[in-house]
């Protein structure tokens, strides 16, 4: 029996996590095939270095999401038998008009008692409205309640204008987008994410792109890299063809079953041939089509000057219409010098994005309050990272479907092309983790069901 | 009196004993404060400003320098938050704090020092048992007369694993609280402590020593158990057979005597 020909389109997260599940679930002999668009595998999860020293930075995902307190974490799980070691992340502070406000009581001190009593009246809707055990499953429930509901009402509703402002700095950078573009429920789970009942916050010692190495380092599958996939379609004999660029020449191969692992921004990018397909890849894509946007500025200072004010991993800052700040220093704790990362979101990500790489570490150094420190002073260099559309503000679309129909398009004519992605659950590695193993499992349990499966 | 390890005040100067068991130097002074089985020396020196920008760095290492020269094997821990800073040895500890937030991040420390110290006694504790386990350990096997005289040491050891036990059960809540949210500046400060002082982590290993402790201190009163209930039967089963020979006897001479008397037609 000839082996079960598979592709996989995409490198990144998404496409390893498939490629590795698959690979320890089927029951029978495949052939797997990674398309990778660009020179290295991983995505969006890169860990670059520094040209002027050799200190590493995070310049896509920076943190992992920990469930574990809740209930099972596959993402934990899998970081764990990776055998990555990991520490923890933590902050509460957020700048605003350089005072810090980093506790509950900050918030009554400095913006006063009407402000804490809108923080806890808001604290307390959010958690009335979602338990850890609900936040835990939302991705997976097919909701039929007005979740699309803007989170701007919610917001809109939050007196004193100080209470708003602080908590809208505080979600904004989790959000990536502006309370008027996702919805209340999404909204209300990014605030809750800063409460370990609901999760805890870490990342890989040594930087995160570990993880993908590590996956691509233990799947047998052949990565093709710098060969984007530039069409899909069903040959007349009944398997899957798909097309592809290497070197300026294309290539059309054929596989008994295609998973398209690429983010909402990339899919529409693919051309999926025949009438149904293109209708069902349509229908798809205008359904969880609600890009939201990313832009980190990192900058290499001499020395983490602002420690002496904050000391948290991060912390966020009223600037760019409220931005989180990374101090990446904090992850190495034989760190001499100091980093510092601005991951600025929402439509300011979006218009800077136009900007020179060198008006941006301008501006970000603007940013730093007075009483941080002098950040020019001690300024070494600067990297920009432009992520437009690569995260998505509404996740699941605007009604949530069942968790298969999100992963085939089409099944009639196509039940063997499958999607994956993080923006079909909560835009998050952990997402596209339980994405992964929807689509690892129902690809081995055809296989298992299949001419000559164990089944 | 001037204590050579006084903490300093704003000046530089060191505290002065005012012979009370309180040390005092203008506002500073030492209070000594019970936590568990111990005695924590406690210094709460407030913040000029309570944005975490006043110049209190020459406070804050006389602080750390008055901690760590209270000399214990564990290195005083620094926890500085938002303008806040705790040290903390589990001897000694100081708080420097806005005014504000004295009394909460106090309640805080102490709440915290009463958790490690509690901690630290019962670490004590299931070390002490752990080193006699060798010894104790053939006895949950076997137990009879050469054993006689440790009976009572057993025992006495059984229950101290089964209070060992009992305490943990009591300390569990507090070392594993969950997280306030949203969140106070003392609840935070305690978090960290208990953190950097891995006192979860502390807990689970006593908890396992208490496992093994449990297992053999419980198997060693079974089999001394056993043992008294066997003696207690080997007795009666004495008892009996003295009995027996006590009524063979008086049934012998009864024969006896009758065989002596000659009947009378
Ligand atoms: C700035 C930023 C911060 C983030 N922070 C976090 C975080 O803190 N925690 C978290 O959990 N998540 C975070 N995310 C989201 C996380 O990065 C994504 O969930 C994850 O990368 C999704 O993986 P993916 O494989 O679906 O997509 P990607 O990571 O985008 O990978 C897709 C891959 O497909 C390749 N590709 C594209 N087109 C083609 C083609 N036609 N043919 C072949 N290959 C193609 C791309 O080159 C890429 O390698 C962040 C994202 C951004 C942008």
């Amino acid at each position: 029996m000839h082996p079960r020909r598979i592709a996989i389109v995409g490198g990144g997260p998404g496409g390893l996590f498939t490629a590795w599940l698959l690979e320890r679930m089927a029951s029978r002999r495949i052939e797997l095939t990674i398309y990778e668009a660009r020179d290295r595998v991983g995505g969006k999860v890169l860990t670059p270095s520094f040209d002027s020293a050799p200190v590493r930075y995070e310049a896509g995902a920076a943190e992992f999401y920990d469930y574990s307190a809740v209930d099972e974490d596959p993402l934990r799980h899998a970081v764990a038998m990776l055998g990555l070691p990991t520490q923890p992340l933590g902050g509460s502070a957020v700048l605003l008009d350089d005072t810090v406000v980093g506790t509950a009581d900050d918030v009554h001190d400095r913006l006063g008692p009407a402000a804490h009593a809108a923080l806890l009246a808001f604290d307390e809707r959010a958690k009335a409205a979602q338990s850890p055990r609900r936040f835990y499953a939302s991705g997976f429930d097919a909701v039929a309640d007005g979740s699309s509901r803007r989170f701007d009402a919610v917001m809109d509703a939050v007196h004193p204008p100080a209470a708003r402002r602080y908590l809208e700095t505080m979600l904004k950078s989790d959000l990536a987008t502006e309370p008027c573009r996702t919805s209340t429920e999404y909204g209300l789970q990014n605030y809750l994410m800063n409460d370990p009942a609901y999760m805890g916050l870490y990342c890989i010692s040594g930087g995160n792109e570990q993880l993908v190495q590590a996956l691509a380092a233990r799947v047998a599958a052949s990565v093709r890299l710098q060969e984007p996939v530039m069409a899909i379609g069903r040959t007349a004999s009944g398997s899957l063809w798909v097309e592809s660029r290497r070197g300026g020449q294309t290539l059309v191969e054929a596989f008994d079953t295609v998973i398209v692992a690429l983010p909402m921004a990339h899919l529409p990018l693919v051309r999926f041939v025949g009438g149904r397909l293109e209708a069902a890849l349509a229908a798809h894509c205008a359904h969880h089509a609600h890009p939201a946007h990313y832009l980190r500025v990192t900058i290499l200072f001499d020395r983490p000057f602002w420690r002496r004010r904050v000391r948290d991993a991060f912390f966020m800052l009223d600037r760019f219409g409220g931005c989180c700040l990374y101090d990446e220093s904090a992850r190495d704790p034989d760190a001499t010098h100091g980093v510092l990362g601005w991951l600025i979101a929402g439509t300011a990500a979006l218009e800077s994005c136009a900007r020179s790489d060198d008006e941006l570490v301008a501006l970000a150094l603007d940013s730093l309050p007075a009483s941080l420190g002098d950040g020019r002073a001690a300024f070494r260099e600067g990297r920009v990272h432009r992520w437009p559309g690569a995260v998505s503000a509404l996740p699941g679309g605007e009604r949530l479907a069942p968790v298969d129909q999100r992963h085939r398009p089409e099944p009639i004519d196509h039940p063997d092309l499958f999607l994956v992605g993080d923006y079909l659950f909560d835009s998050t590695l952990n997402g596209v983790l339980d994405s992964a193993s929807h689509v690892a499992g129902w690809v081995a349990a055809r296989l298992a069901e299949g001419p000559g499966g164990a089944a | 009196m001037i204590r050579r390890d006084a903490p300093m005040d704003g000046n530089g100067q060191p505290v002065r004993h005012d012979g009370s068991g309180q040390e005092v130097l203008g506002q500073v002074r030492v209070e000594e404060v019970p936590v568990d089985d111990a005695v924590l020396e406690l210094v709460v020196l407030p913040a000029a400003d309570a944005d975490g920008t006043r110049d209190g760095e020459g406070q804050e290492a006389a602080a750390l320098a008055w901690v760590a020269a209270c000399r214990t094997d564990t290195p005083p821990v620094q926890v500085p938050l938002y303008g806040t800073t705790v040290i903390w040895s589990p001897s000694r500890a100081a708080i420097l704090a806005p005014h504000a937030a004295l009394v909460a991040v106090r309640e805080a420390l102490l709440d915290f020092a009463r958790c490690d110290a509690a901690l630290r006694r019962l670490e004590g504790e299931a070390g002490l048992l752990l080193g006699r386990l060798d010894e104790d350990a053939p006895c949950a096997v076997e137990f009879d007369e050469r054993h006689i005289e440790r009976q009572a040491s057993l025992e006495e050891r059984f229950r101290r694993s089964v209070r060992l036990r009992a305490d943990l059960a009591d300390l569990a809540p507090a070392v594993l609280r969950p997280p306030v949210h949203p969140p106070t500046l003392a609840a935070q400060l305690g978090e960290r402590l208990r953190e950097r002082t891995r006192l979860a982590d502390r807990l689970e290993f006593v908890q396992a020593k208490a496992d093994v402790l449990d297992r053999v201190y419980d198997l060693c009163a079974q089999r001394v158990g056993d043992f008294a209930i066997a003696r207690r039967h080997l007795r009666l089963e004495w008892v009996i057979i003295v009995l027996l020979a006590a009524e063979l006897v008086v049934l012998l001479v009864e024969v006896l005597a009758g065989l002596g008397t000659t009947p009378t037609p």
